[in-house]
């Protein structure tokens, strides 16, 4: 039963990972993309560190797991706010979307 | 369920493969920049998955360090490599 | 592990390398060819995994993603600012063999087609062909070396084989390695000035609220590393990787100590203190047991643990001093155009 949900879950994973790459390549402007990039990919890999956590053996291994997941998150949070900053000071234009009449 | 993690773990290499394109295409140095940190999450990933896997634990150090030292290479590229002195035509430039 | 899905992980890994390799020696831009680089080496992480070598996969990792990455970033920026200044200046061109070309937005580019990178890449096929020729009539490997390893595991002190082999049954490499680092760094501090390694005070909240978030587990894992080489993967270069990046980000930040009362006496003694330290064991152990680095199995793990101790503190402390010395002075990026005397005087 657990196998089951574990598998479901890291469906769940591969489905926010495909959708992060997806939006790092189709959005038009580089802020919407570091969204995507940054959250979908750390919510994929919460799917994962769950579904792992679920089949792990012992506490040492689910610690280690959710541990692992909280330094990604605030990694991935350092890392996309310096770069939005910088690409602000930069001054890159944010895309508008076009009014269609 | 060895297969299964293997298996997730090919989906997620082969979306980085894919990430790449942006990686050539990005028109602003940023674009290049996040294929790393793609690149970062998803090797921190595929190894949680492999430690999994293979019942290591010393993968798991592998992800961890990766995670913490992706800011590093990031915070070089903010501090060094986009504050860019302007030519003396004072157009902004940001591609790279 | 040889199912299907592990057989797709390989074919990715390798297509990916292959990509990311051709890129980061053909590119004609060095900003990508170093982004290149960068996520070269975080798959190489990966296929070290997959090759069973924990121990290299860490150290990939770590050196790779912390310090190479920040060290290439750095030192290209420098290599850009030096181009315009020179550009804009219109001082006397240093012609001659100047293999930087700069691009109308003062980017550094190669000249045209990297040639460089098509002659590597065609050396580079040229050395795999031969390799395969002569490698593949040789009879397939017997376990003999991996056999004697672990027959003499128990007593070399350790019971990671890899850290046995690396600091015990060939501590000579070792010893050597650790004296090349001690190399470059001297030849790095022939070339730039050496006292000044830190930097201004760069107010950055969020990066200053990470480091201090993650310096004390730095410390913390650098040390877990040290320890646990002895009995899984991990060893003194990995934790030395570690505690580098943690360095050269507080570099960044200015966040690393300000030496008032230090001299560059504090920093010679602690540079050096790896190779002495490695250098006095293998004298002691040659007056204990009549060879040079002889070590003997009471008193291998106690002598083997102070060994990394003391290398992974000077190595680390090498690696933030290159970093330093490659990247120059931080307050040049900012408009203050002083470039070390010894590079002006080079020029």
């Amino acid at each position: 039963m657990a196998d089951w949900i574990s598998i479901l879950l890291l469906l769940f994973a591969a489905f926010f990972f495909v959708g992060g790459t997806v939006g790092l390549l189709r959005f038009p402007d580089v802020y919407c993309r570091l969204h995507a990039l940054t959250k979908a990919d750390n919510i994929g890999m919460g799917f994962v560190v769950l579904a792992l956590v679920i089949q792990a053996d012992s506490w040492y291994w689910a610690v280690r797991l959710l541990a692992t997941w909280t330094f990604v998150m605030a990694a991935s949070a350092t890392n996309a706010y310096l770069i939005a900053r910088a690409a602000i000071r930069k001054e890159i234009p944010l895309w508008k979307p076009s009014k269609r009449e | 369920m060895k297969e299964v993690y293997l298996g997730i773990s090919a989906i997620l290499l082969a979306t980085v493969a894919a990430g790449l394109w942006r990686f050539f295409r990005g028109p602003t140095a940023a674009d290049r920049l996040m294929v790393t940190q793609l690149f970062g999450t998803t090797v921190v990933t595929a190894c949680l998955l492999l430690s999994v896997a293979l019942r290591s634990t010393a993968i798991l150090d592998v992800a961890l360090a990766l995670a913490l030292l992706s800011v590093v290479t990031t915070a070089a590229f903010v501090r060094f490599y986009w504050p860019q002195p302007n030519r003396s035509t004072e157009r902004k430039n940001s591609d790279g | 592990m040889e199912t299907i899905e592990a057989g797709i992980i390989d074919l990715i890994l390798v297509l990916l390398l292959v990509l990311l390799a051709g890129s980061s020696l053909l590119l004609p831009r060095l900003f990508r060819a170093v982004i290149a680089f960068i996520g070269f080496g975080l798959i190489m992480a990966v296929v070290w995994i997959r090759l069973h070598a924990v121990d290299i996969a860490l150290a990939e990792a770590m050196i790779g993603s912390g310090v190479t990455g920040a060290l290439f970033l750095a030192a290209l920026a420098r290599m850009n600012r030096s181009g315009n200044e020179r550009e804009s200046a219109n001082t006397h061109r240093t012609s001659g063999a100047r293999a930087i070309c700069l691009n109308s937005n003062g980017r550094v580019i190669g000249n045209g087609i990297q040639w460089r990178g098509v002659i590597a890449t065609a050396v580079i096929i040229l050395a795999m062909m031969l390799m395969a020729l002569m490698v593949f009539p040789l009879p397939e490997p017997d376990g003999k070396i991996s056999a004697l390893v672990f027959r003499n595991l128990s007593d070399s002190g350790v019971s990671n084989p890899v850290t046995a082999v690396l600091l015990n049954f060939r501590a000579y490499d070792t010893l050597l390695e650790i004296g090349v680092v001690l190399l470059t760094l001297l030849g790095l501090s022939a070339v730039v000035n050496r006292d000044r390694l830190v930097g201004p005070r760069y107010t950055d909240r969020v990066l200053s609220g990470f480091y201090r978030l993650t310096l004390p587990l730095l410390i913390l894992f650098c040390a877990y590393m040290v320890w646990v080489g002895k009995y899984e993967p991990g060893g003194a270069f990995q934790a030395a990787a570690l505690l580098a990046a943690g360095g050269i980000l507080g570099h960044i930040i200015g966040a690393n100590p300000r030496p008032h009362n230090w001299d560059g006496k504090h920093l010679r003694i602690a540079v050096s203190s790896g190779f002495a330290v490695f250098l006095s064991i293998g004298v002691l152990l040659w007056v204990q047991n009549g060879l040079f680095l002889r070590f003997v199995p009471e008193s291998a793990g106690g002598f083997i643990l102070g060994i990394e101790v003391v290398a992974t503190i000077a190595i680390s402390i090498s690696l933030v001093i290159l970093f330093h010395g490659s990247s120059g002075h931080p307050s040049s990026f900012l408009g203050n155009r002083q470039l070390p005397p010894a590079a002006k005087e080079a020029e």
